[in-house]
């Protein structure tokens, strides 16, 4: 077991503050999700947890030792990123197996069996160009990199963005198997939030580039409730608790609630469904969160 | 020297290696294309293997500018992406320019002297350190082409283009307008010296721009 430790993490670009003192922590051996909307910093968190971007201030460690410029952190980590078809000088000319063959190089533990397995399992050419490549494909192309580089803390950034439901059902059951035969720690970060959600041992929801929740998912559905009912009923139910994104349907209102334990009841004049993660993460981001 | 690092190196040598087969490809291009061209001709062999030597020089130093001036936005920005540090990449980009360069100096010497065209000797250890410096001063051009994106390119492309006119002009009209452009080759040792020193002090800029590169 090990754990990658970011502390009061800040990253700017420019004026841009993008990560306001973050501090994270990922412990080996589980399967993370990183969710978040778009530009909420999720990808510059990625990509300074794995040294492939300079920090301005705090520290990135992996069991107790500096990230930045160490052999033995990196050759830990594969972060697997999306692949450009364009670069700054024109199409992106390099063809499946170039990239395929940069795995082998880097990564100590690359797996080729494994790699010729998932080629023929998305349908891969490897002799095509990245230029020429849907995006289906350079998803693909991603996932193979981050599987077959058997690293131990493998990260993948948005990896199902563009596959079809066939191909992402494939990649959720290649997480397990591979979890389950070799206790691999993932970090996926993804927006097709309630797919993964089953996936997910713990949850990492970013906003504004502040880590607002990290938490074993179960234990944060099972204190997150959607409550309904008449609007006054609902405003004494819910007083004293976190409510995110009120909605008023006449004399009724639904709330979101995320109390700080698992609730019993909150009174009988009220309806209480579960929520699931992907309402919770909606309801959180649309609106401020507020006391009632 | 680390795991990671022998790793990086071996993936830059084997892409010094295909810039070298790209040199030497272009070349046997231009020197069929000059034996056709140059068929019946008398002294045409000996004209053929002398421009052959200059503009095998010529790539050298072209090839060299333009894949360290492609090495910061691309091939480093994806060898970071893979988990190679940027020192591994900083020793690694040197390693494959000096192979490179090497490499090239070595066929260029061999054919001066098969050739027996002696004169091009301090000609072609010239073209190769001046290959070397340039590839600094393009290094560093992108890491700016890697900041500031096309813009970049389009600022030096104008300046390349004034260079290139001035130059030009120059050359043309009898003699110089400017005799700080006049090229000679210097077969001066202690120019040469000055220019590795040169390439040392550029290396050492690109170093530090290399501490904070990032993928993008």
């Amino acid at each position: 077991m090990g754990t990658l430790v970011g502390r009061n993490i800040v990253k700017t670009y420019g004026k841009d503050t993008v990560l306001k003192n973050v501090d994270v922590e990922i412990e080996t051996g589980k399967i993370y999700g990183l969710i978040g909307r778009n530009g909420a910093g999720k990808t510059t968190l990625l990509s300074v947890l794995t040294a492939q971007n300079p920090i301005d201030e705090g520290t990135v460690t992996l069991d107790g030792e500096p990230v930045w410029e160490n052999e033995k952190a990196l050759s830990r980590i594969c972060y697997s990123r999306e692949i450009s078809s364009v670069t700054l000088f024109g199409p992106n000319t390099l063809r499946v197996k170039d990239y395929l063959k940069l795995g082998k190089t880097f990564y100590k533990n690359w797996d080729k069996d494994y790699a010729d397995e998932l080629i023929k399992l998305f349908n891969l050419d490897v002799k095509k160009r990245v230029s020429k490549l849907s995006k289906g494909m350079l998803s693909a192309l991603t996932i193979i990199i981050a599987m077959a580089s058997k690293a131990e803390i493998t990260i993948l950034d948005e990896p199902v963005a563009g596959l079809d439901v066939v191909a992402r059902e494939e990649f959720y059951k290649l997480v397990i198997d591979e979890y389950s035969e070799t206790g691999r720690t993932f970090i996926i970060s993804t927006h097709i939030i309630e797919e993964a959600a089953n996936l997910f041992e713990k949850v990492i929801i970013i906003d504004d580039g502040q880590v607002i929740i990290e938490e074993n998912t179960e234990e944060l559905l099972n204190r997150a409730y959607r409550v309904s009912g008449e609007n006054f009923v609902v405003d004494n139910a819910v007083q004293g608790f976190k409510v995110y994104h009120p909605e008023s349907i006449g004399r009724n209102k639904v709330v979101t609630v995320l109390a700080d334990r698992p609730i019993n009841s909150f009174g009988e004049s009220v309806q209480v469904e579960p929520v699931s993660l992907q309402n919770l993460f909606y309801a959180m981001c649309v609106d401020g969160k507020k006391e009632a | 020297m680390g795991d990671l690092r022998k790793r990086t190196c071996m993936y830059y040598l084997k892409d010094a290696g295909k810039m070298l087969l790209m040199a030497i490809g272009i070349e046997a291009i231009i020197v069929v294309e000059q034996i056709i061209l140059s068929l019946g001709e008398e002294d045409s062999i000996s004209s053929m293997f002398t421009s052959a030597i200059v503009l095998f020089g010529m790539f050298i130093l072209l090839l060299n500018s333009i894949y360290a001036m492609y090495g910061p936005a691309w091939t480093d920005s994806i060898v970071l992406s893979m988990g190679a540090r940027r020192s591994d990449i900083f020793v690694g980009s040197i390693l494959k320019e000096i192979t490179f360069v090497g490499a090239g100096l070595i066929i260029l010497l061999a054919a001066c002297f098969l050739t027996a065209n002696y004169d091009l000797i301090f000609y072609s250890i010239y073209v190769c350190i001046a290959s070397l410096v340039l590839s600094g001063i393009a290094r560093i051009i992108g890491h700016k082409i890697k900041k500031f994106g096309k813009i970049a390119i389009m600022v030096f492309a104008v300046i390349c283009s004034i260079f290139g006119i001035v130059v030009g002009m120059s050359m043309a009209l009898d003699g110089f307008i400017f005799d700080w452009f006049k090229f000679s080759v210097n077969t001066s040792v202690l120019t040469w010296g000055v220019l590795l020193i040169i390439y040392g002090i550029l290396q050492d800029i690109v170093y530090r721009l290399n501490r904070k590169a990032r993928v993008q």
